[in-house]
C-alpha cells in the first residue's frame, strides 16, 4: 500500500471512506464553509465600548494573539484593544485567519482609504468576496519553509576535540570489555533530538548494551538534510559511546583508529546506517571499510534513498510519487537537482556497503522497492513496535457527538506541514465551532501555539518516558486522532500511540503506514483526501461513526517498542526472548581469563601479580548483571559487603548481591576466585548475540 | 534542416536569457540558440556568461541606419523588440535554416514546442493569443482582456516563422513596420513589435492561431488556466502539458516585488503549483547570476555625460523634426541641459 491510490471506495460508503472499522453511510456533504469570517468570542463585543473594537472584538482570537506576541502577554494590554489601535498598523495579525499587512497590500483602496482592516473585512469585505489572507498561505508558508536552507544544529560548545590518539584508546578500552561493537551513523545527536528515529536508536543502544555490544554513534555536527557532495566541505562528527557525548572528531581520524585498533575489536561488528544526512558518501564508505563489519544495514526511516526531499514531497507539498528525475515535477522541485545529483554516489555507496536494507512497515519497503534500484543484499521488514490491543472496555456514551458528551479529537505531535499541520489548520476554527467536537493539540510544550477552542496538551514521549504519549491521550479520554500526513509515513509512532491509548485514528490515504495500521488493527477510518474528511467531520458522519464504535467499546493496548537492529530476527511479539546465560568474563587487565563452571559455580584461574579483576556479563534492560551470591578468593570466603567489591556492585538482597554488568573485585594476589551466582536475572537475548 | 531560435535582451536580463536558453537546450539539443542585444557588452562580461548562446549579435551590428540616433528613439522595451524584425530577416537569409523560432528571455521550457511549430508544408507563422478563454469577472475582463485589447491580441514573446515565401514576405513587412515605429504609444495604436500582429491573420495566409493552453501561460491567462502535476510529475496547464511559460515582469529575488509579482499573486489565488514555479525561476535567476552585469545599466540609457535619458528626451526628439536639426547627436549632454531647462539654454536663429 503506497498512497492508497488503488484502494476502491467500499460499496455503501460515503464517498471518499476508503476504509472504515465500521460503515460509513453516504451522507450529504459537509455545508459550504461559511463566507463569514469565523467568530472566536461570541459576546466579546459587550467589552467594549469603543463601537470600533466592539466590532472586531469578536473575530480576534486574544488566546492566539497572546501566544504569537509574547510583548503582549507579558504586558497585560487586551489583545483586542492593542490590535484595534496598534497592532494592526505594526502588522500583527488578530488571528491566524487574517493577514492585515497582505490584506492591505492586496487591496489599495483599503490602504488608500486608511481603514483598519480587519473592521473593513467583516463589515463588508467578505462580501465582496474579498480573501482575508494570502490564497494558500498555509501551503505557500510550507513552500517558503522548504526553500530556506536546514537550520544546523551545533555541537555544544565545549565540546572536546577528540584526536587520533584519543580516539585509538577510546575504542581500545571499550573493545576490550565489550561482546560486539556496533558503529550506527544517522543526522543528528539522538541523545538530544526528540523524534521517531530517535527513540529508535535510543531504544537500539540501550538493547545492544545488554548484550555487552558497545554502541558508537556518530552524527555530523552541522546539520545537512542531503547527502553532502563529493568534493564538499564536511564538519565533525559528534561521538556518543553507549548513550553519553563524548566529543568531536574528524570522519579521517575515526576511520584510521577503528582501522588501527580493528584487531583489538570484538567478531561480531555492526554497521548501522540510519540516515546518511550531512555526510560524504565516500566518508561512510571508508568508516565501514574500517570496521570491517560482520553485518551493514540500512534502515528506511524515510525516503532519503530515492530523493532528498525525504518525504516525497515535492517542494515540501505535495506527495510526488518519485517520478522521473528529468520529470518537469524534479525539475522545479527545490530537491530536484540533488535527486540526481545525489544518485550516482548513493549508488557507489550502497554498492560498497551492500546493506541489508530494513524497512519498519511492509508499506515503506514497497515503496523503496517500487522507486530505488540501489544496490543491497536483501530487504526485510522489521516493525519498530509491538502492538496488542486488550478486551474492550464498555463504556455507554449514548449522547457522543453532542455538546453534553463531544467527541474529542487530537492532532498528535510536531505542527509540521509534512505531519498534515496546515490541513488540521485548515478545518480547525470550523472544527472548534462545531458543537459535538472537543479539539486538541498534543505535542511536545515549545511547539504549541494555544487558539481560541483548541485545548494544548503538552507532552513529550522520550526514551525515559515512552509512554507520554499513550498515558496523555488516555488520561484525555482522546477518541480520534487525526493522523494527516501528506507523505506515506514509514511506520507511525503517532498512530501506534493512538491505538494503545484507545483512540480511533482517522488517517488519510496518502499517510503510508498509519493508514496501513489503521486498516490491519481495525481501528479507524482512511479518507481519500482532505474533502473527504471535511466531509466525515462536518458532516455529521462522524457522530454516525462514533456512535457505532462507542457500541463495541474502547479497546486499550499495549506499545512494546521492540523493534531495532538488536531484535532483527525476533519475531514480532511483546516479549523478547530471555536467557538466565550471563555470559560471564572475567577479565584482568587487557586479558579475558577462562571461568570454569560447574552449575551456577564459576572457577577462574587467576594470573600472577593479578591484583584485580572485572567481571564483565550481560545485563538486563534495567541495567542488572549477576546476582552473586558467594565468592571465594583461594580458601577465604568474602562476604558481599567485603571492601574487595569496587565498583560496580549494587544492592544486596535475600543474601546476593548485583553488579551492573560490569563490577571490580581487588583479588589480592589470590590463585583462585570462584563465584555462585543465582540464576534469577533474565537477559535479553539478541539473534545477534545467540550461541 | 536547421531551427534557429532567437532572444532579445539586454545585459541586465542575461540571467533571465540563461535560464530560457538553458531549459531551450534540454527540450531541443540540436537547435541553434541566437541572443540579440540592444545594448553595449559590458567590460569585464567572461565569455563564458554567454556560452548558452551559439550566437551573440549586438544591435550595433545589424546595418541600421544612423543607428545612434535611432536608438535614441527607443526606450528599452522599444529598443529589444524594435530589433527582432531585422534579426527574423537575417536568420531566414541563413543557409539551410528552415524556421525561426523567438522566445522572450523570460520564459522557460518545461516540454518540447515542437508541436506548436511553423513548418514550409504547414503553417508559415504561429502567433499565440493572450487569452484563449474569456474572462467572467469585471476585474479580469477589464484587466485581462481589455489590456490584451489594448496592447495586442498575440503575445510577441513566442513567434514561429517558417522559411518560406510567405515566412520571409511576414519578415519584410515586420522588420519595415519596426524600423521606422516600434513604440509603446498606445493612444496612435502601436504598442512595439506586438500591436502590428494584429494584422497578421488577415495580411498572411498559413497563419496558425495556437489554442494550445500550455504554451506561453503567464499571469496574464492564469485567471483561466490552472497549473497541476499529473502521473510522473508531467506538470499540466488545464489539460495540456506545460510547454512554454512566460515569467513576465517577475522580479529578481534579491528585490522588492515586481508587477509580474502582483500579477501572478492575484492571479495564481491557491494555484501552488504557479508559485512553486516562480519560487523555481527565482532560484534559477539566482544560480545563472552573471556578477559582471548584476549592476549594469543598459548602454543607452544616459545622455554621453552619463545623465540618465527621461522618456520625455525621447519622445520630444522623435516627434519634433525642429530638435533633431538642433541636436544631431541626441546623446549630446547639450541636449540633456536643453531638455531640464530649455530656457537656459540659447536658442538656433530661426530658420528663414
Amino acid at each position: 500500500m503506497e498512497c492508497n491510490k488503488d484502494l476502491a471506495n467500499p460499496a455503501g460508503f460515503a464517498p471518499g471512506v476508503l476504509y472504515a472499522r465500521v460503515p460509513v453511510p453516504a451522507l450529504p456533504p459537509a455545508p459550504a464553509r461559511p463566507a463569514q469570517p469565523p467568530v472566536f468570542d461570541a459576546t466579546a463585543a459587550e467589552r467594549y465600548t469603543d463601537p470600533d473594537l466592539a466590532a472586531i472584538a469578536p473575530y480576534v482570537d486574544s488566546v492566539w494573539y497572546r501566544g504569537r506576541y509574547p510583548d503582549i502577554a507579558t504586558s497585560g494590554i487586551d489583545p483586542v484593544e492593542h490590535y484595534g489601535t496598534a497592532g494592526w498598523r505594526e502588522a500583527r495579525m488578530p488571528s491566524q485567519d487574517f493577514d492585515p499587512a497582505w490584506y492591505l497590500a492586496a487591496y489599495p483602496d483599503i490602504a488608500a482609504a486608511g481603514i483598519e482592516p480587519l473592521h473593513h473585512y467583516i463589515t463588508s469585505g467578505y462580501r465582496e468576496a474579498r480573501r482575508p489572507i494570502r490564497p494558500a498561505d498555509r501551503k505557500r508558508k510550507a513552500l517558503e519553509r522548504s526553500l530556506r536552507d536546514a537550520e544546523s544544529q551545533g555541537a555544544p560548545p565545549d565540546a572536546p576535540a577528540l584526536n587520533q590518539l584519543a580516539l585509538r584508546r577510546l575504542i581500545a578500552a571499550t573493545a576490550q570489555a565489550a561482546f560486539g561493537f556496533v558503529l550506527s551513523v544517522s543526522h543528528d545527536r539522538y541523545t538530544d533530538v526528540t523524534g521517531g528515529s530517535q527513540l529508535v536508536i535510543s531504544d537500539e543502544q540501550a538493547l545492544f548494551a545488554c548484550a555487552r555490544f558497545a554502541y558508537l554513534h556518530i552524527s555530523p555536527s552541522e546539520r545537512a538534510y542531503r547527502l553532502l557532495p563529493p568534493g564538499g566541505k564536511t564538519a565533525k562528527l559528534q561521538l556518543v559511546l553507549d548513550g553519553q557525548f563524548i566529543g568531536l572528531a574528524s570522519a579521517a581520524d575515526l576511520r584510521e583508529a577503528l582501522a588501527a585498533e580493528a584487531a583489538n575489536l570484538p567478531a561480531r561488528r555492526l554497521f548501522i546506517l540510519h540516515s546518511f544526512f550531512g555526510y560524504r558518501a565516500s566518508d561512510l564508505i571508508a568508516l565501514s571499510a574500517a570496521l570491517a563489519p560482520q553485518r551493514s544495514l540500512f534502515w528506511l526511516h524515510d525516503f532519503g534513498a530515492i530523493c532528498a526531499g525525504y518525504n516525497l514531497l515535492r517542494d515540501g507539498l505535495e506527495f510526488c510519487g518519485a517520478p522521473p528525475p528529468d520529470s518537469t515535477a524534479c525539475t522545479i522541485c527545490v530537491y530536484g537537482a540533488r535527486r540526481a545529483e545525489d544518485l550516482g554516489a548513493l549508488t557507489t555507496m550502497f554498492t560498497a556497503l551492500r546493506p541489508v536494507v530494513v524497512a519498519p512497515s511492509q508499506s515503506a519497503l514497497n515503496i523503496f522497492r517500487r522507486y530505488s534500484k540501489l544496490p543491497h543484499a536483501a530487504a526485510i521488514v522489521h516493525p519498530h513496535a509491538v502492538l496488542t490491543a486488550k478486551t474492550p472496555l464498555h463504556t455507554p456514551r449514548p449522547q457522543i457527538g453532542t455538546a453534553a458528551d463531544p467527541i474529542r479529537v487530537a492532532f498528535v505531535g510536531y505542527p509540521l506541514p509534512n505531519k498534515g499541520w496546515s490541513t488540521f489548520q485548515n478545518l480547525a476554527d470550523e472544527l472548534t465551532a462545531a458543537p459535538g467536537i472537543s479539539l486538541f493539540h498534543f505535542a511536545a510544550p515549545e511547539t504549541l501555539t494555544p487558539t481560541q477552542g483548541l485545548t494544548c496538551v503538552p507532552v513529550q514521549a522520550t526514551a525515559q518516558a515512552r509512554t507520554a504519549m499513550i498515558d496523555a491521550l488516555r488520561t484525555h479520554a482522546i477518541d480520534l486522532v487525526l493522523l494527516l500526513s501528506p507523505w506515506p509515513e514509514t511506520f507511525s509512532f503517532v498512530t501506534a500511540e493512538a491505538i494503545a491509548a484507545g483512540a480511533d485514528v482517522v488517517a488519510l490515504a496518502c499517510s503510508g503506514n498509519a493508514a496501513a495500521m489503521v486498516r490491519r488493527f481495525g481501528r479507524g477510518i482512511v479518507l481519500a483526501d482532505e474533502a473527504a474528511l471535511r466531509d466525515f467531520l462536518l458532516g455529521g458522519a462522524v457522530q454516525a461513526y462514533m456512535r457505532r464504535v462507542t457500541r463495541e467499546g474502547r479497546q486499550y493496548g499495549t506499545l512494546r517498542p521492540i523493534g531495532t537492529a538488536a531484535t532483527l530476527g525476533v519475531p514480532p511479539s511483546l516479549d523478547l526472548p530471555t536467557t538466565d546465560e550471563p555470559r560471564l568474563t572475567p577479565l584482568a587487565g587487557a586479558a579475558r581469563l577462562d571461568a570454569h563452571r560447574e552449575g551456577w559455580t564459576y572457577a577462574i584461574t587467576l594470573p600472577e601479580g593479578c591484583a584485580s579483576i572485572r567481571l564483565l556479563s550481560r545485563r538486563t534492560p534495567d541495567g542488572s548483571g549477576i546476582l552473586v551470591s558467594a565468592i571465594k578468593l583461594d580458601d577465604r570466603d568474602l562476604s558481599l559487603d567485603d571492601p574487595a567489591l569496587g565498583a560496580g556492585w549494587g544492592k544486596t538482597t535475600a543474601g546476593a548481591r548485583l553488579t551492573s554488568g560490569d563490577a571490580s573485585l581487588a583479588t589480592g594476589g589470590a590463585h583462585e576466585l570462584r563465584l555462585t551466582l543465582r540464576p534469577e536475572p533474565r537477559y535479553p537475548l539478541l539473534p545477534i548475540d545467540a550461541d | 534542416m536547421t531551427t534557429i531560435c532567437f532572444s532579445s535582451f539586454a545585459y541586465n536580463y542575461l540571467d533571465r536569457a540563461k535560464v530560457m536558453a538553458k531549459s531551450l537546450r534540454r527540450h531541443h539539443p540540436d537547435w541553434q540558440i541566437w541572443g540579440v542585444v540592444p545594448d553595449r557588452r559590458p567590460e569585464g562580461l567572461p565569455a563564458s556568461a554567454l556560452a548558452p548562446f551559439d550566437r551573440v549579435i549586438e544591435a550595433a551590428s545589424l546595418g541600421i541606419p544612423d543607428f545612434p540616433a535611432w536608438m535614441f528613439r527607443h526606450d528599452l522595451i522599444e529598443a529589444a523588440t524594435a530589433v527582432k524584425g531585422r534579426v527574423l530577416r537575417l536568420i531566414l537569409s541563413q543557409p539551410g535554416v528552415t524556421r525561426a523560432v523567438y522566445l522572450d528571455p523570460d520564459m522557460a521550457l518545461f516540454a518540447p514546442i515542437e508541436p506548436l511549430l511553423a513548418s514550409p508544408d504547414g503553417p508559415a507563422i504561429v502567433l499565440t493569443p493572450h487569452q484563449l478563454a474569456a474572462n467572467t469577472l469585471r476585474a479580469t475582463v477589464d484587466e485581462n482582456e481589455r489590456t490584451t485589447m489594448r496592447y495586442g491580441v498575440y503575445n510577441l514573446g513566442f513567434l514561429s516563422v517558417a522559411n518560406d515565401a510567405v515566412g520571409r514576405e511576414f519578415a519584410t513587412w515586420w522588420s519595415d513596420r519596426l524600423d521606422e515605429a516600434c513604440y509603446d504609444a498606445t493612444e496612435i495604436g502601436l504598442f512595439t513589435d506586438q500591436k502590428y500582429c494584429d494584422l497578421v491573420p488577415g495580411l498572411f495566409p498559413r497563419v496558425h492561431i495556437s489554442r494550445d493552453e500550455g504554451c506561453n501561460v503567464a499571469s496574464w491567462n492564469l485567471s483561466r488556466r490552472r497549473l497541476h502535476f499529473g502521473p510522473e510529475g508531467v506538470l499540466f496547464a488545464n489539460d495540456a502539458i506545460l510547454r512554454l511559460y512566460h515569467f513576465t515582469k517577475i522580479g529578481h529575488p534579491a528585490g522588492l516585488p515586481a508587477p509580474g509579482d502582483v500579477m501572478t499573486e492575484r492571479y495564481a489565488g491557491d494555484n501552488v503549483e504557479v508559485h512553486e514555479l516562480v519560487a523555481w525561476y527565482k532560484r534559477q535567476m539566482l544560480q545563472n547570476a552573471v556578477p559582471a552585469v548584476t549592476s549594469h545599466t543598459w548602454a543607452y540609457a544616459l545622455f554621453a555625460d552619463g545623465t540618465p535619458i527621461p522618456r520625455a528626451a525621447r519622445l520630444a526628439w522623435r516627434d519634433d523634426p525642429g530638435l533633431r536639426a538642433r541636436f544631431p547627436d541626441p546623446f549630446d549632454p547639450a541636449f540633456a541641459a536643453f531638455i531640464q531647462s530649455p530656457a537656459d539654454v540659447p536658442s538656433l536663429p530661426e530658420s528663414p
